[in-house]
C-alpha cells in the first residue's frame, strides 16, 4: 500500500516537473535595476546618518553658547544664595525680599 | 526550541560562519547568492500562481523583499527555505490583494513549454487538477511535487502543521485519482 502511494507521488512529481520555465532575462534586469537603487538609496542614507549625530552636538553646543547666559538669572550674578522670605505689600505693588548673600562677611563689625 | 546550527555558506569566496552576519550584502552578493534558487523560485510561484502572467511581478516583490530582510539570512537554517517562505508570503499577499482564485485557462501554455509527446496530455491533465486546488493546497502541493521539500520543511515555510499538511496532500491525491482515473 505504501509502496503504491510512493510510486503514485513520484509518478505526480515526474508529471509536475515536466514543464519548467526559464526565469525571463527582462525580469532579472528589472530586479537588478530596482535593488541597486535599493543599495544606492541605502547608502546615502547611510551618510546622511552618519553626518546628523554630529551636526546635532554642533547644534546643541551653539544654542547652549548662545542661549544659556540669557537663561541664567540676574539674581545670581549678584552673588544671592537663597531667597529666605518675601512681603508683599499688596496695595502699594510692592514686594520684599529677604535674601542671603554669598559674599555677605558676619564678621564686618569686627 | 532548540536552535539548529546553520550550515556554514559561501559568498564571493569567503566561508561565512554561523556567528557571523551576513549583513550587509551588496546587491550583487546577494544575487550570486541567490542564483543557485531562482529557477525553481520562479517556477513555483508561477505554478501557485496558474502560470498568470503577474508571476513575474510576484518573483520580483520575492526578491525585493529578501533584499530588504537578508539580514535575517543568518537566521533561517537553509537560505532556500527562507528564500521560499518570503516567495510562499509574497503569493498569500497576492491572493489576498487580488481575490482570485478560480482556475485561469493556461492550457496553451503548457502546449507551449511541454515536450510534444505522450506525457504532454497527462501534463496538462494534472495542472488542470492542481488549478482547482485551493489557493493553499496548490501550494502545498506543489512545495511538496515540484520543489520536493519534506513535510517538516514545508510546515516551516508555510506555517501550517504536519498534520494539516498530510491532509490537504491525501485530498490532493485523491483528487487526482478521481479525476485522471485511466492512468492513476
Amino acid at each position: 500500500m505504501k509502496n503504491k502511494q510512493i510510486d503514485f507521488d513520484k509518478r505526480i512529481a515526474g508529471l509536475v516537473s515536466g514543464i519548467e520555465q526559464p526565469v525571463p532575462a527582462k525580469i532579472n534586469s528589472r530586479i537588478k535595476l530596482n535593488l541597486e537603487q535599493i543599495e544606492s538609496r541605502n547608502s546615502l542614507n547611510s551618510k546622511f546618518l552618519f553626518w546628523l549625530p554630529a551636526s546635532v552636538l554642533a547644534a546643541a553646543a551653539v544654542f547652549l553658547l548662545l542661549i544659556s547666559p540669557g537663561l541664567q538669572s540676574g539674581v545670581n550674578d549678584h552673588g544671592i544664595k537663597e531667597i529666605r522670605t518675601y512681603l508683599v505689600l499688596k496695595d502699594k505693588k510692592i514686594k520684599i525680599l529677604w535674601f542671603h548673600k554669598t559674599n555677605f562677611n558676619l564678621n564686618r563689625r569686627k | 526550541m532548540s536552535l539548529k546550527p546553520f550550515a556554514p555558506m559561501i559568498l564571493s569566496g569567503k566561508k561565512i560562519t554561523s556567528r557571523e552576519s551576513m549583513f550587509p550584502l551588496t546587491c550583487t552578493e546577494f544575487l550570486n547568492l541567490v542564483a543557485p534558487h531562482q529557477h525553481k523560485l520562479f517556477n513555483f510561484i508561477s505554478k501557485a500562481l496558474n502560470f498568470s502572467e503577474d508571476a513575474d511581478d510576484v518573483y520580483q516583490e520575492t526578491l525585493l523583499r529578501a533584499y530588504k530582510y537578508r539580514k535575517n539570512i543568518r537566521k533561517q537554517g537553509s537560505l532556500k527555505n527562507w528564500l521560499f517562505t518570503v516567495g510562499n508570503n509574497e503569493i498569500r499577499r497576492y491572493y489576498n490583494k487580488t481575490k482570485q482564485a478560480g482556475p485561469k485557462e493556461f492550457s496553451g501554455i503548457i502546449e507551449e513549454l511541454a515536450a510534444p509527446d505522450d506525457e504532454s496530455a497527462k501534463i496538462q491533465d494534472i495542472y488542470e487538477v492542481a488549478a482547482g486546488f485551493k489557493e493553499k493546497w496548490r501550494r502545498v502541493f506543489y512545495l511538496f511535487y515540484y520543489n520536493k521539500f519534506t513535510l517538516r520543511e514545508i510546515a516551516g515555510i508555510t506555517g501550517i502543521r504536519e498534520g494539516n499538511l498530510k491532509f490537504i496532500l491525501n485530498q490532493c491525491r485523491e483528487e487526482i485519482k478521481i479525476k485522471i482515473r485511466s492512468e492513476f
